[in-house]
């Protein structure tokens, strides 16, 4: 009988413990939202995201923005997918490339993306192009090191047992190198994508006309506090959903791998 | 019986130059391997028999010496000898049909083929049903047996053996064994067997051959014809050979 | 078949030795080369892009200007108010302080919330709403409750740099093996008492590993928000450089960026090794 109470007690508290910190979290909030005048609070910022409905911004309506911040990363990751993990497995794989290339590319790696909005945005202007190429920069560094380190993972034992049966250089990068490689290579996308995300926003703050990070400027700017929040909540959201998303991808393209 | 060499070792040696001494892994072995015997390779555990094994497949060179199959020299690896690794080597990420089809894919041979031939080696090794796992589904030793379907399945000549049934536990690898010499039976090849277990080389070998503590050496030859096939572990003279072998090496405790 | 140990190969051997290490030695002259020529062929490049105009000439600098220019800012505060040691130390002492506090937070919340289940099942809603939001983006409102300068940058640096920290530690305790914590359970010790023996110290790897993550993270944001709120520093440095159109400070700027995060990284490498080492001491 004693066990089943303290049974019960503990099921309680596991269902209660979130709800309760969400309460006092909200809570807070508001509390911080009574006392700071230009903070609104929960409810505020519901009310104006439903206004957002009916009087877009920038003649674009949230969806809008939402896809403008999206299709930056996700132009700007295709490309960096493209371009880094050829560049990548180049580096690993030969080692003439490795010692010719690796240095600058050890060079580049510490600038910050963010750094690179000024010398861009004097090369390329304000446009697309120049965000897109702002997180191209950022994503491709995770991904170009990824691949070259699953490259060098891959076990001896592996690469041997293919030799032995007379794999060409050839074969035993795409057949051997490559899928073994796949798990890590992965994990730099997602890395590559949390960056991405991360890097649009700095850069639509700084300087942009759509998207994301320019509504939370301008809600800033225009003491409209509340569509700042708004658009907190969605980037948040949409952060989410993404890793989820490369999580699920992960699971198709990698059956093999053991959870 | 006449029985062709069919892979001639000479003073093969195999010295690592690192940092300030020299290391030695494999002295100066020379033996002869006959053609279509399974013969067994018994030494010590890190006594160098991967080094050798990895040189008579052509994956590593050796400092001095030659290897020599059917007259000529061994200088890559070669189509002609296929290798079941220690430590499983089949690829996570293919299925099993995949994996032992492999050799065959590297060979240019079309895919219809390829499935074909596959298919009778996974039957051979008991693994019908399975094609199209993968390997974590697979348990150790089945994981194994498809390390051989892979090797046997590639057409070889020769078959290197490196410690295969080392990580399973002891019920697998008695019911392993039998499998092998099963296989062997019906599938006649030149088989080179290592192990580190005085019992199972026994079992298994026409010939013993027994490698020192490092550097390996050959240390002694033992012929094993008389004891017929299948044998028996508990044989007077099973147990009498055994005990002789067992003098003679070179007790593994660091 | 006694094999007879002879060496007249003695000779063979010394001489597959002397070939092996000649090969080896060519192999390291080789990357030094082929590194070097990499980095001077893109130099070269460079000055030709200048010499050659490819990029209009006030959009582009010659590398050699670039360095002129970081060393006469030690001395000249030209357009942006100050001088280049001052934005180097700015930037590193908010970047300093929001990643020491971060630490000091995270990491010891991610352990207690991997060890202990209703801590995690209490903290972790809000960690999970705070999380996917990026840190930059708490700029604005940050600037509300403490104006631009160096508390409101060091709190967006803090939440940065805390979340990879929790998380590696989180999942540091979290992998402690099972076998050491019954091992400890049987010898009688109390909750506590196995955390600190044998669950912190087996996290530490990937504890190290969320710092290194964490430090690298503050040093990035640290610049987007330098452009955003502030008046000196590195990041606002190589934007005033592209109000102003001096290309060369920006890149200057840059590169000291970039080698500043390869110090920082160095620098927690050899830190991670002397804990590590005293670690197992104990």
């Amino acid at each position: 009988m004693k066990v089943s109470v303290r049974f019960i007690i503990k099921r309680i508290i596991y269902y209660i413990l979130p709800a309760l910190s969400i309460f006092l979290l909200l809570l807070m909030w508001t509390a911080v939202a009574e006392s700071q005048k230009t903070i609104p609070n929960p409810f505020e910022v519901f009310e104006r995201f439903k206004r957002l409905q009916d009087r877009p911004i920038s003649n674009t309506g949230i969806i809008g923005h939402i896809w403008a911040s999206l299709q930056r990363v996700l132009k700007a990751l295709g490309i960096s997918i493209l371009l880094g993990i050829p560049f990548g497995l180049l580096i690993g794989w030969s080692e003439s490339f490795r010692y010719l290339f690796k240095p600058l590319f050890e060079i580049f790696r510490p600038i910050p993306a963010i750094a690179w909005i000024p010398l861009v945005s004097i090369w390329f202007g304000v446009g697309e192009a120049s965000k897109i190429t702002i997180v191209f920069l950022g994503a491709v560094m995770p991904i170009v090191v990824n691949t070259y380190t699953g490259v060098s993972m891959v076990p001896k034992l592996l690469t041997d047992a293919a030799k032995s049966f007379g794999a060409s250089h050839g074969q035993l990068l795409t057949d051997i190198v490559l899928p073994s490689s796949l798990q890590a290579i992965f994990a730099g996308i997602k890395t590559a994508l949390g960056i991405g995300w991360m890097v649009v926003l700095a850069a639509e703050m700084i300087s942009a006309k759509s998207g994301l990070g320019f509504l939370i400027i301008r809600g800033s700017d225009s003491d409209d506090i509340a569509l700042t929040m708004v658009s907190m909540v969605f980037i948040g959201v949409i952060g989410a959903l993404l890793s989820t998303v490369c999580n699920l991808l992960e699971r198709r393209i990698c059956p093999w791998t053991n959870e | 019986m006449d029985e062709r060499v069919k892979m001639r070792v000479r003073d093969l040696s195999k010295v690592f130059f690192t940092g300030k001494e020299d290391f030695k892994a494999v002295e100066n072995i020379s033996l002869d391997v006959l053609e279509n015997e399974f013969l067994v390779i018994l030494g010590p555990g890190q006594a160098g028999k991967t080094l050798f094994i990895n040189m008579l497949s052509g994956l590593l060179s050796p400092t001095t010496g030659t290897v020599e199959l059917d007259g000529e020299q061994v200088t890559g690896t070669s189509l002609k000898i296929s290798v079941v690794f220690q430590k499983t080597a089949i690829m996570p990420w293919k299925t099993t049909i995949q994996n032992v089809e492999m050799g065959l894919k590297y060979q240019g041979i079309s895919s219809n083929e390829r499935k074909k031939i596959s298919q009778q080696f996974i039957e051979l090794v008991g693994l019908q049903g399975f094609e199209n796992s993968y390997p974590r589904q697979l348990s150790g030793g089945m994981k194994q047996r498809v390390g051989i379907a892979r090797a046997y399945a590639a057409n070889p000549e020769v078959l290197l053996m490196d410690e295969p049934f080392g990580s399973l536990d002891a019920q697998t690898r008695y019911a392993m064994q039998d499998e092998i010499l099963k296989i062997w039976e019906t599938n006649k090849r030149t088989v080179i067997f290592i192990t580190n277990n005085i019992e199972e080389a026994v079992y298994l070998g026409d010939r013993v051959i027994l490698f020192s503590q490092r550097p390996a050496r050959v240390k002694a030859e033992y012929r094993l014809r008389d004891l017929g096939r299948p044998r028996n572990y508990v044989d007077r003279a099973f147990l009498e050979m055994r005990q002789m072998i067992e003098k003679e090496t070179d007790l593994a405790l660091e | 078949m006694e094999q007879v140990s002879v060496s007249p190969n003695a000779a063979l051997i010394e001489k597959t030795k002397r070939r092996e290490l000649a090969a080896a030695k060519r192999k390291r002259l080789k990357a030094i080369v082929f590194g070097l020529t990499g980095v001077a062929g893109f130099l070269l490049l460079w000055y030709a892009v200048v010499w050659f105009e490819w990029i209009d000439s006030r959009l582009i600098v010659y590398p050699h200007e670039v360095f002129q220019t970081l060393a006469s800012k030690f001395y000249d505060k030209s357009f942006d108010g100050s001088l280049l040691p001052v934005h180097i130390a700015s930037s590193l002492i908010v970047a300093v302080c929001g990643f020491l506090m971060a630490v000091c937070v995270g990491v010891p919340l991610g352990l207690l919330m991997g060890w202990y289940q209703p801590f995690d099942r209490f903290v972790r809603p809000v960690f999970e709403v705070i999380r996917p939001i990026p840190p930059i983006s708490w700029i604005p409102i940050m600037i509300i409750f403490l104006g631009i300068g160096l508390q409101a940058k060091t709190v967006i640096i803090f939440f940065a740099a805390f979340i990879p920290s929790l998380i590696n530690s989180y999942t540091g305790i979290k992998l402690t093996n099972p076998v050491f914590i019954n091992v400890a359970k049987t010898c009688g010790a109390s909750k506590w008492r196995t955390f600190l023996r044998v669950g912190v110290p087996s996290a530490l790897p990937m504890a190290f590993a969320g710092m290194r993550i964490s430090l690298g993270n503050a040093w990035g944001t640290l610049v987007a928000a330098e452009m955003l709120a502030a008046n000196k520093g590195l990041g606002f440095m190589i934007l005033m450089g592209r109000t102003y159109l001096r290309v060369d400070v920006i890149i200057g700027g840059m590169l000291v960026i970039g080698l500043i995060g390869v110090l920082f990284a160095v620098g927690f490498d050899w830190v991670e090794h002397k804990v590590i080492k005293w670690g197992k001491k104990q």
